[in-house]
């Protein structure tokens, strides 16, 4: 190689593109709560819900029209507490509303430069809700993991 | 010139002594005396002296680009000596302060190295010429420490907007960290004029230990410049210009 070769390598090793720079896709990020919907007669059993409408305190955007069994729900970084007000559209025209709302504390973890930080939710010890029912399906919630570290399983109940 | 003058001096002189016999003997003590005051100087015997190097001086880029970028502050002292033949004993001492804003992460290295090694010289110098290009090899150590200013936490859904976090837990500067790195040095050093000289060189750098910050990452270090994620290896130059004090030994 020629000297001159040897600069052009140089010079691209010191200006390509790392794999530093780019967070790669699937890295696991701050992960979501996940709630799981429960029969209140049957508390071993699931119940699914259908056509769960979720809201964002003071959001505009619903965050999703939902019909399943167990669904995450993201928590805001860096406050205390998220609220999200749930409503099921029964046949009848009037709407069954609760408003849930979920304390919470944060820790957040280095992960790498490009990705940054990752936060963890943890739930509050004794008051983890607050839970403000108007005509309410929701019967009662219970705390099944505190640690919001991943998505692999539920932390959060619902029986209705 | 002078000699010419003094043998034109006896020359004349020795004509003159033709001439004027009378005053022979005084004009041949003359003589003798004039010779007598010329040393007599046998050039082989003795050694020529020679330039014994020892050079300082300063990095000019880090106040070059301190200049360009307001997020950083550097600057770099170097110096060498010469050891036997065309070994040169090296060392640099910097300080610098980087403020970096990655992707995610906004934070502030500052902090002090010291590195020392060894230059030799591949350059075949004519008599008199004191260039160099040379490979050498440096040990690297920095006395930092690391400040998150503020970050955005990595969030896949965004409903919720993602706050920059400003303060908190995170937010904080850990301090007496220490890295050690190997440096690989390719470079050329020209004397411009008198004993001033200038030198460019190319450094690979190879870490081989640092006190990490809890809970975050030295992505900076001084004087070994940016860390990957994934290696140990890091690159630098300097662009320098060095005093030799005119020391003859």
């Amino acid at each position: 190689m020629t000297p001159r070769s040897f600069i052009l390598l140089f010079v691209l090793l010191l200006f390509s593109c790392e794999k530093d720079d780019i967070c790669l896709e699937g890295t696991p990020g701050t992960a979501k709560m996940i709630v799981l919907f429960k029969d209140h007669e049957n508390p071993q059993s699931k119940k699914e819900v259908s056509n769960l409408l979720i809201v964002g305190l003071g959001q505009l955007d619903t965050l999703t029209t939902f019909s399943g069994d167990s669904i995450g729900l993201p928590l805001r970084n860096n406050f205390e507490f998220t609220q999200y007000e749930l409503r099921l559209s029964k046949a009848s025209p009037t709407f069954l509303s609760d408003s849930l709302r979920i304390n919470h504390t944060q820790f957040d973890t280095y992960l790498s430069n490009a990705c940054g930080y990752k936060s963890t939710f943890v739930l509050d010890n004794l008051f983890y809700y607050l839970h403000t029912q108007g005509e309410g399906w929701i019967k009662n919630i219970q705390k099944l993991r505190d640690t919001l570290t991943d998505e692999k399983s539920s932390h959060l109940a619902i029986y209705h | 010139m002078k000699k010419v003058h003094i043998w034109l001096f006896i020359i004349s002189l020795t004509f003159s002594v033709s001439w004027v016999n009378a005053q022979g003997i005084t004009v041949e003590k003359n003589i003798i005396q004039t010779l007598e005051a010329e040393e007599v100087v046998d050039s082989l015997k003795t050694r020529e002296k020679k330039p014994y190097t020892i050079r300082f001086g300063i990095d000019l880029s880090k106040p070059l680009i301190a200049q360009l970028n307001k997020d950083y502050f550097g600057l770099e002292l170097v110096g060498d000596i010469k050891l036997f033949s065309e070994f040169y004993g090296a060392v640099e001492l910097g300080n610098e302060r980087k403020t970096h804003q990655s992707e995610q992460i906004n934070f502030t290295t500052s902090g002090t190295y010291l590195k020392f090694g060894f230059d030799y010289n591949m350059y075949k110098n004519w008599k008199g010429m004191n260039n160099a290009i040379y490979l050498g090899m440096r040990l690297g150590n920095s006395f930092h420490k690391q400040k998150v200013n503020e970050y955005e936490p990595y969030q896949l859904d965004h409903y919720w907007n993602t706050e920059i976090v400003k303060q908190g837990p995170e937010i904080r500067e850990q301090e007496a960290l220490q890295a050690r790195w190997l440096e690989i040095i390719s470079g050329i050093r020209v004397k411009m004029f008198n004993n001033i000289y200038m030198g460019f060189s190319f450094r690979l750098n190879r870490l081989m230990s640092h006190t990490r910050p809890d809970n975050f990452d030295n992505l900076h270090i001084p004087g070994f410049n940016k860390k990957t994620d994934e290696n140990v290896w890091g690159a630098g130059f300097n662009y320098t210009i060095t005093y030799a004090i005119p020391v003859m030994l």
